[in-house]
Formats: structure tokens, sequence, C-alpha cells
């Protein structure tokens, strides 16, 4: 306990640093006391998670009702670990990288605010302490989009951001009221031995479900996020996308796992219809979007959306008999957002620095980074090979759990639950396609190939913390995809506080993991010693014949030079999949063709122009914004100025609640 | 020991299977077609010799050099942990399809960057081609492993082979059978063939592998060439087993072994005639009407898992 308290302390010095420390050294204070904060809180994570302890504090005083309680069980331990993670890096990359308005007074003390809100919401103990953690990370997240407020799309990104978290903040606040309420307790333990029923159990469910999936960006409530995420910082959109939206999966684990353990299963259906929408329009978006960070926002909508289908998938098999596939999906899902805090949180990172290189996001101008950013070309290919479950990266680990689960539900009797689970399983398999085609998309064309453009042709290779701050969660990945044994190990002791039974069949050892009674098994030592031996092999087998290599210059179709612009870009690369989906996308595509004047036959210009904007945004949030702004324009006219007219809403409603309250 | 040393001649039996198998099917196209054809071991040749040549590359990054040892490497890994010959031999690392699918897609995936990495039109417009449809091809593929996973409980492929040896009334089942004929489909996309791909083309607007590879050349197109055939043997080889798993050896003595080997040989030798004789007979789909093709493959993986379900 003393190293996690030790911990917030620092964070909240961290805080005060930035608000107090002179600009010159505000910047190194702030993030340095923040990355230790995360050191000490992951530490202690890690500990509580190796020797099984629960660490635990409560205090009457600092919140108001119930006090402060304070709560690291093995399913927030492991969150915490992410969550430490994501921020430690993001803040030492701070350090190196912090220019121009996020240097400002209350920039860096509220990233740090951020920081410390995210490294609270595992911890929280009971539903106000976790209430407060929620809407102080909520909060300080969106003052951080309006620290580049001279920007017009920065300020329409807080208004979507604010109006979608205070919403979801209110519905999370709802549905643990009613709770409480019937728990007659406020702490998750407490709450989780009531055993919840009835209405009040459905629409504390269906409130919390929502108000958690809008922060994990579900669709449809996912609008903010791919406005929020290139608009903030990058250090902000790293910790956004890498541990704050993680949190929205943990409070539907949390909450709708652990405490409505009482909900009908298809309720959980419903989620895994949602999950799935999600994880498949993110992942079309990803593929096809042109903008580094747009392309970053729309995979994390892709991953939380496959961590949801796991979530809602061991939900469904729970209540449908099958506890063991529901074990293995939640342990599949705390790996599967552990690697995804590790693999975005690099990605974002580098994002940002190839943007403060080369002056773009804009994938199409990008190209040929490999040669002349290799450090950081490295690293993005290892986080890339994460994102695509590439064996012995991370993200391999916990999409393979889930799939194992997912295959487990299927080996059952009843139809219906058959069918919803296969659903959870085409989503994933095809989200993971299209997730592949992003991927390849950002580091083909970004990193491979030659330059597009006189900034990509500049740029440099960035040196010092900043690459310290992009190795740490490059090992992670490597750490846990060699190692996934301990990792099974402890985050399968989350699955018991979730009330879950039946998690036997799950066993991690250093060699590697096993699912089953009938042991399908992963063991990533053995295949790393094959991959070494292959390689080996392969190249003492070279060595025998001819090993020269020649620089020559590509076919040009019988033209003397291939021109950078010739290269497939981001836009054509996607156009298959575009195509493909144009039904889902309803991509605007243009083509404008203008004739030589003296013939008709010439042409001299051909311009091609796609874009593809979000469906749902323009299909569902327009109207809905449309008619409110309506309903207020109507509203104004109750309110004509006239003072007795004032006084008469005001007796009408006396009466109203007189009439009520009879 | 004994299993490692398994490993070891499967990864070489692949590697030359096909590359053989990948001769075998331009004869019999040839044949059928009329034509002598060049001989059954042409490809084994134009490895070998193409291996002691320089490689020119187009580019200054690494990464072009480096796609072929990843391609060979992974597909070579994931020959050596399947169960080809005998149950008991499979590989440490535990056998699981899904390592082997993501092995594999390992491969595609480099290879894919590696046509992105030459900078030219052609490789990112294959590179394009090839995720596009590797992304399509993939529902069906897991679905259909699923549906031949359930009966077994279990995704692990000695045991998924046990079950089917100890049920073989299960092999005609009607789940067994979609689940077979999808994972069929994925395996000719996967691999190139037509109607999804044309192999014995270098027309630009058809191409899709041909076009990622075709900045490669000497050394980098031998391990590329051999890539592809250790892709097509093994993943021939592993659905003819899926379908009929008799023939594998379930003790680990050597007669036992050799005769598994001779089994898989000849399974794949007739999937290959099969999906070569196919092909003499089927004109390549337009591009955009193989997804129309790889969503029937998932419908029927789908069907098969539900199928599954109502017979259980």
């Amino acid at each position: 306990m003393a190293l996690l308290l030790a911990g917030f302390g620092v964070a909240l010095a961290a805080v005060a640093g930035g608000a107090l420390a002179p600009r010159r050294s505000r910047v190194l204070w702030a993030n340095a006391l923040t990355a230790l904060a995360g050191v000490l809180v992951g530490g202690e994570a890690i500990t509580a998670l190796v020797t099984g302890t629960t660490p635990h504090a409560h205090t009457g005083a600092l919140l108001p009702l119930s006090g402060a309680s304070l709560r690291l069980d093995a399913l927030g331990a492991s969150l915490e670990v992410t969550v430490a993670l994501v921020v430690t890096s993001a803040a030492l990359f701070s350090i190196g990288y912090a220019h121009g308005a996020s240097t400002s007074r209350p920039a860096v003390a509220l990233q740090a605010a951020f920081a410390l809100g995210l490294l609270l919401v595992p911890a929280a103990g009971d539903a106000v302490t976790f209430l407060a953690a929620w809407e102080a990370m909520a909060a300080t997240s969106l003052a951080l989009l309006l620290v580049e407020h001279d920007r017009a799309s920065a300020r329409s990104a807080a208004v979507w951001y604010g109006a979608m978290t205070q919403a979801g903040a209110a519905a999370i606040t709802l549905g643990l009221l009613i709770l409480v309420a019937a728990a007659h307790t406020t702490s998750f333990v407490g709450m989780a031995a009531a055993d919840v029923r009835g209405p009040a159990a459905v629409v504390a469910f269906v409130a919390t479900v929502a108000g958690f999936a809008s922060k994990a960006g579900a669709v449809p409530l996912h609008v903010w996020l791919p406005r929020a995420h290139p608009e903030a910082s990058t250090p902000v959109s790293a910790m956004m996308s890498g541990a704050m939206t993680a949190l929205g999966l943990y409070g539907i684990a949390r909450v709708d796992l652990g405490i409505v353990t009482a909900i009908g299963r298809w309720w959980w259906v419903g989620v895994l219809v949602v999950a799935a929408a999600s994880a498949l329009y993110g992942a079309l978006h990803a593929a096809t979007a042109t903008d580094l960070k747009r392309l970053l926002a729309y995979s994390t909508i892709d991953a939380m959306g496959l961590g949801l289908i796991g979530l809602a998938a061991a939900g469904e098999l729970r209540a449908g008999g099958a506890p063991r596939a529901a074990a293995t999906l939640v342990v599949g899902v705390l790996i599967l957002l552990g690697a995804h805090g590790a693999y975005k949180t690099l990605l974002f990172l580098a994002a940002g620095l190839v943007e403060r290189t080369t002056g773009t996001r804009n994938l199409d101008l990008l190209g040929g980074l490999a040669g002349t950013m290799p450090r950081t070309a490295s690293l993005v290919t290892l986080a890339v090979a994460s994102a695509v479950g590439v064996p012995l990266a991370a993200g391999f680990v916990g999409e393979w759990l889930e799939i194992e689960g997912l295959v487990a539900g299927l080996a059952r009797r009843d139809p219906g639950g058959v069918a919803a689970t296969l659903l959870g399983l085409v989503a994933l398999a095809l989200a993971s396609g299209l997730t592949a085609v992003a991927m390849v998309k950002l580091l083909g064309i970004g990193f491979l190939g030659r330059p597009r453009s006189e900034g990509a042709r500049g740029a440099r290779e960035p040196r010092g913390i900043v690459t310290v701050a992009l190795a740490l969660p490059a090992l992670a990945t490597l750490a846990l995809g060699i190692l996934p044994g301990p990792a099974l190990a402890v985050a399968e002791r989350a699955v018991s506080d979730l009330g879950g039974t039946g998690v036997r069949g799950l066993r991690g050892s250093i060699g590697g993991i096993a699912v089953g009674a009938s042991a399908s098994a992963l063991r990533p030592l053995a295949l790393l010693a094959g991959v070494v031996g292959a390689g080996l092999v392969l190249r003492a087998v070279a060595r025998v014949g001819v090993r020269s290599v020649r620089r020559t210059v590509a076919w040009a179709c019988g033209r003397r030079e291939l021109s950078a612009r010739m290269q497939y870009t981001a836009t054509s690369f996607a156009e298959p999949v575009q195509r493909v989906f144009a039904d889902v996308l309803r991509p605007d595509v243009d083509v404008t063709l203008t004739h030589e004047d003296e013939s008709r036959d010439i042409e001299r210009v051909l311009a091609y122009q796609s874009s593809v904007a979000d469906a749902v945004e323009s299909g569902l949030y327009r109207p809905l914004v449309r008619g409110a702004d309506a309903l207020g324009r109507r509203a104004r006219a109750l309110a004509n100025g006239s003072v007795h007219r004032y006084l008469a809403y005001g007796l009408l409603a006396l009466l109203a609640v007189l009439v009520v309250l009879r | 020991m004994t299993r490692d040393l398994v490993s070891l001649v499967q990864v070489v039996a692949v590697a030359l299977g096909g590359l053989l198998l990948t001769g075998l099917m331009a004869k019999v196209r040839a044949r059928a077609e009329g034509r002598v054809g060049p001989p059954i071991s042409q490809p084994l040749r134009e490895v070998a010799k193409r291996l002691h040549r320089e490689s020119p590359r187009a580019t200054a990054g690494r990464a072009q050099g480096m796609v072929p040892t990843i391609l060979v490497v992974t597909t070579a890994v994931a020959a050596g942990l399947v169960p080809l010959a005998g149950l008991q031999t499979a590989g440490r690392s535990g056998a699981d399809a899904l390592v082997v699918v993501f092995l594999l897609l390992t491969g595609s995936l480099s290879l894919a960057a590696g046509g992105l990495a030459t900078a030219t039109a052609f490789g990112g417009m294959g590179a394009s081609r090839a995720m596009a449809l590797s992304a399509l091809a993939e529902p069906a593929l897991l679905v259909a492993l699923a549906a031949l996973a359930v009966p077994a409980g279990s995704l692990s492929l000695p045991v998924l082979l046990a079950h089917g040896l100890s049920a073989p009334i299960a092999m005609v089942s009607p789940s067994h059978v979609l689940a077979v004929l999808a994972l069929l489909i994925v395996v000719i996309a996967e691999t190139g063939r037509l109607p999804v791909d044309n192999p014995s083309t270098h027309l630009e607007l058809t191409m899709i592998h041909e076009a990622m590879t075709l900045e490669y050349g000497g050394r980098d197109l031998a391990l590329v060439t051999l890539g592809a055939a250790m892709r097509l043997g093994l993943l021939l080889a592993l659905v003819g087993t899926l379908a009929v798993p008799w023939g594998l050896a379930t003790s680990s003595s050597p007669l036992a072994l050799a005769g598994g080997f001779v089994m898989v040989g000849v399974k794949s030798t007739v999937l290959a005639v099969v999906i070569a004789l196919v092909e003499v007979h089927s004109a390549k789909l337009r591009l955009f009407r193989v997804p129309e093709l790889l969503a029937a493959a998932f419908v029927v993986a789908s069907l098969a898992v539900l199928v599954g379900v109502v017979a259980r």
C-alpha cells in the first residue's frame, strides 16, 4: 500500500510542479514526477499481483458521504499495470517533446492531473471514489483538448468530447447510484455480494454499459474519438487511447460482469452486437484513413471493439453455462488491453515524432522514413507486428486467448448462444484482417518506399529521452509476447475477482500458456527457438552461394526512372477495401476531367478526390443536433420577457409539485 | 529428439514437395491443354539456380532484403510444428492451428510490406490487392477452423486429428465436408491460384502475387519463390490431412512415420492435381468478384458451424 500512496502523492506533487514551477523547469519537473508516480503505482500493482495480496486503504475524510477507499485487487492491478506503463511512457516522452502551447502552466499541470486520474480509476475501491477519479480523468482530458484552442477543429473536438464524456459520466453515475441504493453499500466488494436483481439491475446495466462503452469508443457513441485523438497533443492522445479507453472496458468488467451478475444473457448478446459493429466499423475506417492519428484513433475503436466482444461474449457464456470459456475470454481481454496499451502508445508517440520532423500527418505525403528514422521505424514495425497478431508479440497472445475462448463457446448445444458466439468470432476475424490492412498501410506507405514530399525527405531521427519513451512499450510488447505465462497466471486471479468460477482450464508457465481440458497450447519460447534456428540455417545456406547485392533502378515500363509520385499512396492502397465496403463507408469520390481547348479527346488534368466521412456522425448525430437546436429555438418562444408569464410558470410548477407530492 | 528430427524432415519435405507440386500443377495444366510443358522439377531447378545469383534491389533500405527471409522462416517454422506425418511428432511449440494461421499471415504481411518497399506502382498494386483479399479470407478461414475444432474441443492440431482418427464417421458429416470446402476455397485464394490469381501470368492488370515480387531477383527471388511454394505445399498437406486424417502415424516408430510421410504426399498430390484440373476449366475472376467467392466460402464455413450444433 505504501508504494501506491507514495505514487499518488508524487503524482499530486507533479500537478503542483506543473502549476508552480517556472517555465524552464516546469515540463521536466511535472513529467519526471509523473513518470516516477507511474513506476511506483505500477510497482505496487505488480507486487500485489505476484504476491497475491490485495492492498487497500480507507479514509473517512477527502470525499463526502462515504470517504475515499482504495483497493487494488487482481482485476484492478492488471489494468493498473497497463495504465502505469502508458502514463510512464507518455510522461518520459513529454520531457523531450513538449513545446509551444503544451508547455504552458495549465497544460503541464492538467496533463499531470490527467495522469493522476488515470492511475486512480483502477485503484478505486468504492463507487464514490471511482466516480470522483473518473470525473477527474474526464474533466482534465477535456480541458487538455482546449490547450490549442486557437484552432477551430480543436474547439469543435472539445465540444463533441465534452458532450459525450459528460453524458457518459451521468449515465455511469445513474447506474452506480441505483446499484448503491439496491445494495446499501458503496464498496465494490459489498455491491458484488448484494446480488442486485429485477428492473433495477436492468436499468443499472444499460446505463453503465452505455456510459463505459462511450468511453471505450463503441459505435455509435464513438464520434468524439476520431476528433479528439488527432487534436490532443501527442502524449495526451497516447494516454487517451492506450489507457483511458481501456478503462472504459475496465468499468464494464468491474461493474457489469462483477456486480450486475444476475442480468439475463440476452442483454449481453445486445452488447455483443454493438461490440461487433464497433470492431468492424473502426477497422474499416482505420483501413481507409490517410491521416496518421485518425488511423490510430479508428484502430483504437477497433481494438476496444475486440475487447468488448470478449467481455460481452464472456457475459453471455457465463450466463449460458460455459464459465470456462468465459474465463478464458476475460483473461484474453485483459491481456489484449495490456498489449494494446503498449503498441498504441508506441504508435501514437511515433506519429507525434513523425509529425514534428516532417510537418505532416498525411500518409499520402510520407514515405521512406525507414531510411531517415531507422530506430523509430524498427520500433513501429514491432508495434505493427503486435497489432496484427504476429506470434511472439503481445497482441497475438490476447487474440489467441480470445479466439480460443470463442471457439470453446461454440461447443454448446444451444443454437442461439452458438449463433451469438459465432457473430463475435466472425467480427473478430474480419476486424483483425482489416487491422492488418491498416497496419501494413501505416508501415508500408509511411515508413517504406520513397519519400513523397520534401518534408518526408528531410526527416531526422529524434534523439534522447523520446527514444527511451518509445522503447519502454516496445520492451513490454516483447516481454508479454515471449513470456505470457506469468501474465496469464495473474490475469487468471482477476477472473475470480469477478466472481468467476471454473478458471481451472487455464495454465500459465514460463514456457507458455495452455487452455482447456484437451490443452490447446501456445509455447512462444519453443516458437522463438524455431524461428532463430530456421533463421540461422537460412543464413548458413546463404553463405554457400554468392551473396552480393546490387543496387538497381526499379523497372520503369520503358521510362528512364520512376518518380516518387508513381508509388501507391495510402488512398490508392485502401481503394479495394473502400470499394468492397462502399455501402458501409459511403465514400465521397470525385473524378474531374478537364480537356484541352482544341479537342475534347485530349485530356489535360485528371483530378481524383476521395474522402470518407463518418457515416454514423452524419446520419445519426447531425439530425440529433439539428433537432435539439430546433427545439431550443421553439422553447425561446416560452420566454418572451414578460414578468407576469414567468410568475405564472412559477405558480404552475408549484402546483405540479404539490399534485405530485400529494 | 525424434520430435525435432521429424520437424526438420517435415520442413525439408514441405520445401521440396511444395516446389515439386508447383511443377506438377504446371505440368498437369500443360498436358490438359495439349502442351508438353516444362519438367516437374523446373521450379526446383530455378530456385537452385537463382540461389547463387546476386540480388538486385531497387531501394536502399533493409526492408526488401528482409522480406524473403521472413517469408521462408515463418513458413518453415509453421511446417515444422504441424503434425504432417504422425500425431506424436507435432512440434514443441504446441501445434495450435491459430499459431500456424498467424505464422503464415506474418509471411503474407511481410510480402505485402516488401511490395510497398520497392517504391513502384506494381509493388503497391500487388500489396493492396493481396491485403484486401487476405482480410476478406480471414473470417472464412477462422470460422472453418472453428467448425473443425468444435467436435474435438480443441484448436490444437494433434488433438483435432486424433479425434478425427477415433471417429471416422465424422469425416462424412455435413459439418466436416462444408468446413473442408470452405478451407479449400481459402487455400486457393491464399496460394494465389485460379480463379483468384493466375500464377503463370505477368500481365500487369491481373497480377497479385507476381506484382509484389516483380522487383525481386537473384537470391531474393529464389527465397520468395521457395516461400510461396512451401506455403502451397504446407496448406495442401494440411487441408488433405484435416479432410482425411487416415494414414497419420499414431506411433513414433520410423516405419510408421515413413508411411505417414508417404500418405501425406499422396493426399497433397491428389489435391494439387484436382486444383490444377479445375484451373484448366476456369477463367480468372474479375478482381472485384473475388470478394463474392470469399463471402461464399464464409457462408459455407458458418453453415458448417451451425449444422454442427443442430447435429449434436
